[in-house]
Order: C-alpha cells, then sequence, then structure tokens
C-alpha cells in the first residue's frame, strides 16, 4: 500500500513541478528566453510569503494576495529593462543575463536570510489529511497544491486561446514583426506575457514554501525540476507539462520509496532515459527538436584534406560571403574576379612574442622561489579559474555551446585523482589521467545533451552535473556526502608540495592555453566560428558541425577534469558539494564574459579581475559573487564584447591572433588592399549573436 | 482630390553599409493606385517598410495627410492610417483565420471596414474561420493578410508583391479586389515586380533601380520601351526617363 501512496503522492508533487514549469514555457514560448533564474525567483517569493506577509500582520495564506500582484510588476519591469535589452543582443545573451540574475538572486538572499532553512506555516493545512482507502491517505496541503497546480495551467489555457490578451501574446510570439504591423507594442506584450509568467513563479514558489522547507540555495533544483517537467512532457504543451511534471514526481517518489537518497536521482534518470529514447518528449509529435543527421557520403572529407602549408584557405572572392559583398560592391571597376586569399591575422605569434611567452613562464615557474607561499597558493586558485574561463570560452564563445554544467568535469576530474590516489597512484601523475577520464566520460554525456539546444542544452548539462554529484555521494569508498582527504601526499614537505601543485597548476594553465589557441588557429577554429555565426551555412559549406562540437565539449571536459584534479591536489580533500557547487559555473562565466567571450585574451583579463574583486570584497561574503553577476549582467549586454573587447578596439591589440583577414591573392599586388582588410577583420571579428 | 496623401521626401534607406534607397519621392494622391515597380534588389520593399515605420530611414521624411510620421515607431502608425501588407503574407501561423483578422482590428481606426464586410468581400472566409492560417493556400493566406490590413481601416493600403508566389489566375482575382477598395475610399500604394500586371491596375507608377527613381509617370503615357528601359537600367542611352513623364 506505500507503493500506492508513493505513486499517489507523486501524482499530486508532478503537479506542483507543473506550476513551476508553465511559467518556464510561457516565457520560452513567448520571447524564446530560457530563464535560469526560474527557480530563485521562485525562493524570493516565498522568502517574501515568509517575511513580507507576517510583517504586515497577515495570515500565511494572504501572501498569494501579497506576493502575486509584487511579481507581476517585477515581472514586467524585468522584461522591459534587463530581459528585453538581451533579447535584442541575441539567446547566449539572453541565458547569461538570466543566470546572473540567477547568482545575484541566490547569494542575495543567502546574504539576507543566511543558509538556514525557511518554510511558510500554514497550520492545519499542512498536518491534516483525508483518507482515500485503507492506508491511503492524501494530505489537505498536497491536494490543495496540485488542484491549484491545475486551476492555474487550466487558467494559463484558457487566457491564452480565449482573451484577447491572449491573442496577441500568440501573434506576438508567431512574428512581432508583424505584430508591429497591426499596431501592437510587442515589447508590451512581451512584458504582459512575463507578467502573467512570473505570477505562476510567485504562486508555484509559495505553493513549494508551504510545501516543504526551503533555503537561497533551493533554485537550482526548482530550475531543474521544471526543465525535467518540460522535456519529459513534450516542448510546448501546458498539459504535456502536467503530464512530465506527473511522471517526475512519481519517478522521485518512488524512489523515495526505496531509499529517500534516491528521490532525485530517479527524477533525473527518468529526465535523462526520455531524453535518449524520445527526445521529443511524451506528447510531442516528431518534431524540430530532433537534430538533423545529414551526412554526404564523399569520396572526400573536407576536413581532412591535405593543405598546402602557410595557408589556411585558398579561396575565390566569390566563396566568401562577407568578402564577396564588399568586393562586388567596390566602386572603380576594381576586378571583380580578383582573386582573395583568406589568411589568419596579419601578425603571426612571431618570434618576438614566442620569447616573451616563453621569459613569462620561466619567471611564473621560479616564483616559488621568490615569494612566500600564500602567494603562490593563490596564483594556484587564479590559475584554477583561468583554466575554467578558458575551456568555457572555448565552449560558448567560440563553438555556441553554452554549458552550466561544467562543474561536472571539475568535480569529476578531482574524484578521479582521488580513485587514483587511492590505488596508491601518485597524485600529481593522476591529474593527466583524470582528466582523460573525464574526455571519456564526456562522450556519452555529449551524446545526450546534444539532443538539446541552446537554453535547453545549457539546463540539461546542469542537470548531468546534479546526477554526478548524487551519483559520486552514493559511494562509500569515495566519502558519501561528507567528501575524503586526498592520500598519498601525507609525508610530504609543506613547501615543496605548495611549489609542486604551483607548477602543476602553471603547467595545466599554460596547456589549456596553448591547446586553446592553437585548436583556434587551426581549421577547426575557422570552423567553429563559421557554425558560431551562422550554424546553417557552416553546415552547408561541409564543416561537420556535430563532431568539431563534439571535439570542443571533449577538450573542455579534458581541461576542467585537470583543474579538477588541481583542485584536490590544493585542498587535500574533496566533498561533492563544493567540487560540483554550480559556482564553478558562475565563476567561469562571469570571468569570460567581463573579460571577453570569444577571444583568447578575454578570460585572462576576467581572471585578473575577478582575483581583484574577490581580494577586494573578501570579508563581505557572497557579496563578491553578487557584485560580479551584476557587472557580468551589465557587461554581456552593453559591452557584450567584454573589457578585452574594449581595450582591443582602441589599441588593435592582439595578443593571440586566431582571427582571419582576406587578402589580395598571387594576381594582384602584395600589399594587401584596406578595404579587404578591413572587411576581414569583421568577418574574422565579434561574434554576430544570433 | 489634389491634396496628396502620403507623401515621402527625399527618402534615404541603408541596410548597413549597402544603400537601399537614394533620395526617393513620391506623393500618392486620395483614391487612386500608385505603383512601384523595379527588379530584384531596386529597394522597392525597403521603400514600403520605410513608409509602415519598420524600418528606420536615414534621411527624408514621410508624410501622410500633412503630418510627419518620420519619428513614429511602425505600431503606432497603424492608428495613423498606414496599413502594409508584407511581402510572403507574414500570417499569424498558429491563430485561425478570425483571430488572424482580430488582431488586425486591434489598433483599428473608425471606418466602415470589419470583421463581417471583410467576410462579404471573401465570401469562403466566414466558412473557414476557425482554421489556423498555416493551413490555408497561398491564395487564401493573400486574402486573409488583405483583411487582416483592411480592418484597421487605413487611409492608405500598401501591399507589397500580392502575386508573389501566387498561380496568376489568383493574383488576377486579387487584383480584381482593387476597385471595390478604391470605392470604399482607400488608396493605394503597391509594389510590384510584374510589370504587367503593374501597368494595368496603376493610375500612376514609379520606377526604381538601384534605389533611385528612373522613371515615373502615367501607364498610358508611358511606352512599354521607356518602361523596359527604366527597369533595366538602360534610361541613359535611350535619354527617355526625363521629369516630364510625370505629368
Amino acid at each position: 500500500m506505500s507503493w500506492a501512496n508513493a505513486v499517489v503522492q507523486g501524482i499530486l508533487l508532478g503537479g506542483l513541478y507543473a506550476l513551476f514549469a508553465c511559467g518556464l514555457s510561457l516565457l520560452f514560448g513567448v520571447m524564446r528566453v530560457i530563464n535560469l533564474a526560474h527557480g530563485d525567483l521562485a525562493v524570493l517569493a516565498a522568502y517574501l510569503g515568509v517575511t513580507l506577509v507576517p510583517a504586515m500582520g497577515l495570515p500565511p495564506l494572504w501572501s498569494f494576495v501579497v506576493v502575486v500582484p509584487i511579481f507581476m510588476v517585477l515581472g514586467y519591469l524585468l522584461q522591459r529593462s534587463l530581459i528585453q535589452a538581451s533579447i535584442e543582443r541575441g539567446q547566449l545573451t539572453t541565458l547569461l543575463v538570466t543566470f546572473g540574475l540567477s547568482v545575484v538572486i541566490e547569494n542575495g538572499l543567502l546574504e539576507a536570510f543566511s543558509a538556514d532553512s525557511h518554510s511558510l506555516a500554514v497550520g492545519s493545512l499542512a498536518s491534516g489529511s483525508v483518507r482515500v482507502m485503507g492506508e491511503l491517505s492524501v494530505g489537505y496541503l498536497s491536494l490543495a497544491v496540485f488542484v491549484v497546480a491545475v486551476a492555474v495551467l487550466l487558467g494559463l489555457q484558457l487566457l491564452l486561446s480565449r482573451s484577447g490578451t491572449g491573442r496577441l501574446i500568440r501573434a506576438v510570439a508567431d512574428d512581432r514583426e508583424m505584430a508591429r504591423l497591426v499596431g501592437t507594442n510587442y515589447r508590451h506584450v512581451f512584458g504582459v506575457a512575463a507578467a502573467i509568467a512570473f505570477a505562476t513563479v510567485a504562486v508555484a514558489g509559495l505553493a513549494f514554501g508551504m510545501y516543504s522547507s526551503f533555503a537561497p540555495t533551493a533554485g537550482v533544483s526548482r530550475l531543474l525540476f521544471a526543465f525535467e517537467a518540460v522535456v519529459i512532457g513534450g516542448l510546448g504543451s501546458l498539459w504535456g507539462t502536467l503530464l512530465g511534471g506527473m511522471v517526475l514526481g512519481v519517478a522521485q517518489a518512488v524512489g523515495a520509496q526505496v531509499n529517500p537518497a534516491y528521490a532525485v536521482i530517479a527524477g533525473h534518470l527518468v529526465f535523462l532515459a526520455v531524453l535518449a529514447v524520445r527526445p521529443e518528449g511524451l506528447t510531442g509529435g516528431p518534431g524540430p527538436p530532433r537534430r538533423i543527421r545529414w551526412r554526404p557520403r564523399l569520396p572526400l572529407r573536407p576536413w581532412s584534406l591535405p593543405r598546402p602549408p602557410g595557408r589556411l584557405l585558398g579561396t575565390r572572392a566569390a566563396r566568401g560571403r562577407g568578402g564577396a559583398a564588399v568586393l562586388g560592391a567596390r566602386p572603380g571597376g576594381a576586378p571583380a574576379r580578383a582573386t582573395v586569399r583568406v589568411t589568419r591575422s596579419r601578425r603571426r605569434l612571431g618570434r618576438l612574442g614566442l620569447a616573451a611567452a616563453v621569459l613569462l613562464v620561466a619567471g611564473l615557474a621560479y616564483l616559488p622561489y621568490l615569494v612566500y607561499s600564500g602567494t603562490t597558493d593563490t596564483l594556484v586558485n587564479f590559475f584554477i579559474v583561468l583554466t575554467l574561463a578558458s575551456m568555457w570560452n572555448l565552449l560558448a564563445g567560440y563553438a555556441g555551446l553554452v554549458s552550466v554544467g561544467q562543474q561536472a568535469f571539475v568535480g569529476l576530474g578531482a574524484y578521479f585523482v582521488l580513485i587514483a590516489a587511492q590505488r596508491g597512484l601518485e597524485p600529481f601523475a593522476a591529474i593527466p589521467l583524470a582528466a582523460v577520464a573525464c574526455a571519456l566520460v564526456a562522450l556519452p554525456i555529449a551524446w545526450l545533451v546534444f539532443r538539446l539546444r541552446g537554453g535547453y542544452f545549457a539546463i540539461a548539462t546542469w542537470v548531468v552535473a546534479d546526477v554526478c554529484q548524487l551519483v559520486i555521494s552514493r559511494f562509500s569508498f569515495l566519502g558519501g556526502g561528507t567528501g575524503k582527504s586526498l592520500p598519498g601526499l601525507g609525508g610530504a614537505d609543506p613547501a615543496l608540495l605548495g611549489a609542486a601543485t604551483y607548477w602543476a597548476a602553471l603547467a595545466v594553465t599554460m596547456l589549456a592555453l596553448a591547446s586553446v589557441y592553437l585548436l583556434l588557429r587551426r581549421r577547426v577554429g575557422l570552423a567553429l566560428t563559421a557554425v558560431r555565426d551562422d550554424e546553417v551555412g557552416a553546415r552547408s559549406l561541409g564543416v561537420r558541425v556535430g563532431r568539431t562540437q563534439r571535439l570542443v565539449y571533449l577538450v573542455a571536459a579534458l581541461g576542467c577534469g585537470a583543474a579538477g584534479g588541481l583542485l584536490i591536489v590544493s585542498q587535500l580533500n574533496v566533498e561533492p558539494a563544493s567540487a560540483f557547487t554550480v559556482q564553478w559555473s558562475a565563476v567561469m562565466i562571469f570571468v569570460t564574459v567581463i573579460g571577453g567571450i570569444g577571444s583568447v585574451e578575454g578570460p585572462i583579463v576576467g581572471t585578473v579581475l575577478y582575483f581583484v574583486l574577490q581580494q577586494t570584497l573578501a570579508q563581505y561574503g557572497a557579496w563578491y559573487l553578487i557584485v560580479l553577476g551584476a557587472v557580468a549582467v551589465v557587461v554581456a549586454i552593453w559591452a557584450p564584447r567584454g573589457l578585452w573587447g574594449l581595450i582591443a578596439d582602441r589599441t588593435h591589440l592582439r595578443l593571440f591572433p586566431v582571427g582571419y583577414v582576406l587578402r589580395s591573392g598571387p594576381s594582384e599586388a602584395a600589399t594587401p588592399d584596406p578595404s579587404e582588410v578591413a572587411a576581414g577583420q569583421r568577418t574574422a571579428g565579434p561574434p554576430a549573436r544570433n | 482630390m489634389t491634396e496628396p496623401v502620403l507623401e515621402v521626401r527625399s527618402l534615404t534607406a541603408d541596410h548597413g553599409q549597402l544603400r537601399a534607397l537614394t533620395e526617393v519621392s513620391l506623393s500618392v494622391l486620395a483614391g487612386e493606385v500608385y505603383a512601384i515597380i523595379g527588379a530584384n534588389g531596386a529597394g522597392k520593399s525597403t521603400l514600403l517598410r520605410s513608409i509602415a515605420g519598420l524600418h528606420r530611414p536615414t534621411a527624408g521624411t514621410v508624410h501622410l495627410d500633412g503630418f510627419d510620421l518620420t519619428g513614429e515607431p511602425a505600431e503606432r502608425r497603424v492608428s495613423a492610417g498606414i496599413s502594409l501588407v508584407p511581402e510572403g503574407r507574414r500570417l499569424f501561423p498558429s491563430l485561425t483565420v478570425e483571430e488572424n483578422l482580430l488582431v488586425g482590428a486591434y489598433r483599428a481606426r473608425a471606418g466602415s471596414w470589419d470583421l463581417e464586410r471583410v467576410y462579404e468581400l471573401f465570401a469562403w472566409m466566414p466558412r473557414r474561420r476557425r482554421q489556423r492560417a498555416a493551413q490555408l493556400s497561398g491564395g487564401e493566406q493573400q486574402a486573409v493578410a488583405i483583411g487582416r490590413a483592411l480592418v484597421a481601416n487605413p487611409r492608405v493600403l500598401l501591399l507589397d508583391e500580392l502575386s508573389l508566389g501566387l498561380a496568376p489566375v489568383v493574383v488576377r482575382q486579387l487584383y480584381e479586389l482593387l476597385p471595390e477598395l478604391l470605392q470604399a475610399g482607400l488608396t493605394v500604394l503597391l509594389v510590384e515586380q510584374d510589370v504587367r500586371q503593374a501597368v494595368r491596375v496603376a493610375s500612376r507608377l514609379q520606377c526604381l533601380l538601384e534605389g533611385r527613381t528612373t522613371l515615373e509617370g502615367r501607364p498610358a503615357e508611358l511606352t512599354p520601351e521607356r518602361i523596359e528601359a527604366a527597369y533595366f537600367g538602360l534610361a541613359a542611352s535611350r535619354g527617355g526617363a526625363g521629369p516630364e513623364g510625370s505629368a
């Protein structure tokens, strides 16, 4: 009977998940925005319910009356300001902005309310239950939440399908330019849609607060559950979302019946199974989520052709898109068939640059003999962050893969080193092994998460990271949830150990930077830039998009795994909660965005700034993350190429030239035509964020 | 009826670095059908989009009934009296026929056009008003797109490439509606690639080539040779496209 009870509880819980999910669906359906702050907003609503409403002297149930209107106003304002601005910059920016908001809200709540858990007391409603039959009984509260969820979904459905407002929302979702032509201010309609979505978020957050206790960090799991409900049910269907929520709820309840620790992971596994077997969801038709698989069987593989040394891609003007337009439009009747050569940037990393780099690395390597160990310890952290940021920059800035789950590989890298050390391997020697192991693990993960795109890809990677953390926490020989210290380095001289760690970190970072740089200077780099700017166009020219992106994903896993290995070696112990924390993603994303996404130099600049901020705000707890998140939001919207972009625009400085320029070919004079160089820089310049 | 309803003065518009229109002027009188012709890339659609407010011109003005609309966003020009039937219909695909019309009437001016009258104009429409727009044929979609523009009760109706992708017989049926619309007091500015069609229906026409006006005048006063020359840019050698054409 307890099994039946679990199923019933799970179904009722599914209502709550559907409630969380419908706001996420609405925002995505209307304005293609994946709101990564969704869960944190729900938790914020719960906190408002727990503080504001008692302060006003009202009973807890009044929190719906108070908080929901506040959230509607908040939703409208947020949409008209930050989210609208980010929509106009492209999908990458909306993800960065909502992720920044998520981190700001979560850490703001941590600062305001500490990490303790709260709950919304609703008295008899919480404890009372109605007996259905035998031992099967249903709590009033879960029943009420379920009824509220169904009512909200029904109301939303009616609003969208029957009302004039709903009609306008659907019209704007279909074609916003056309909506302007019938007199609709689509930004206002977006705002109204956001207000409605935020109202559902508030209801969901308050219901959640009554259902269970919550802490500031609960937002992440709310987002993940909402997302899983959407994907399991099938994108774009409200009732599918309810079904998805129920499936997820039942999976969690049944998992919890087996072992309370299995609840979340059971839900994740059902989600991953649906993603693997039926990516369009339970109710979805064979719709667009499936990836196009079109692989011409040609005897020649364009990406493995031997190429002449010294030039990357000999091509006619007519082939390069940007270049051709400029050449065609050039006045004065220049020969339209002028041969141009696409080549790497004007200045290679010359001998001087190489010498400078060698000197710099040698200087850094000598540092342990000069400074106190405190400085090198800080630098180890610096190198870890720089490695992570470079990897994320490669993923998002060049391959267009916005992952919020790279912490999976940080944690796995750390734990792989631990496992190897437990088997008697020297920990430092285990770092490369752990990195390779991470790349191997990334292979099946890539197969799964690459089924989703854009924002859904981002959340899917987050789910995978959560799964990794939960799985690792289950192994008692790895210390379970409390972690384990690293054996094998106990007897070492602390000074020597510190220096060795520092050298290892330096080596890993230099390898990471060098591989990013060299990767981008190869054909892969050109392919990646093409994919990022126009995937369909790149595909039609023979770029093997899937393979290229997979390669980058594996490289990023490798780098993050190595950074995780450094982490455990420098801290000498590891615990799942801190190794797999989403703060790793927050740090790598913010550092890259602030420094300059899409340039090799950006993460370096960003990491320096990050450490300055961290040291300055060290005594204020989580404030540095709040400031960092806020700065990242501002930079993502108003200076999309980051600080390095601002520097490079003014000085034309390129430390790592990976761009391409058009040069006049052998048929013309050897001196490049200025207009062509300009054109080339434009095509190789900042990412077109579509 | 000599006062122009719609007046465009020295309009210049750019697409990035590319100049799409160079100092194009036109004035459309009340109750007439004014046709813009030109080859691909002549700037016809950019002209209509600039008039409708979707494209911000680099220089020049757009006046409706003497009021300067140049700085107004597209959504406010609808209530001023400009409705565009865009290239490729652009119905809201997930909305039904009736919902498309209702959205069209969202910012309607006062006037005689409403859903009933559109349903009278297109007799097949009431039967299928609950169908999704995406399920209609191209010609039917074009009819709904015209209806959606009409229910806003515009002063000037802008028609962009009505014939695009439609069978000739459907195109003819659509153009046969024009007299009825004019009788109802509308003024029509249309863009057409099919020169013969434009010559047949227009009271005046203007030819664009690479963003410049190469010819304007009444169809009856223009010989096919002159139109051809203006259309393909042979005007200079034939010496025919003087301003005397625009009587």
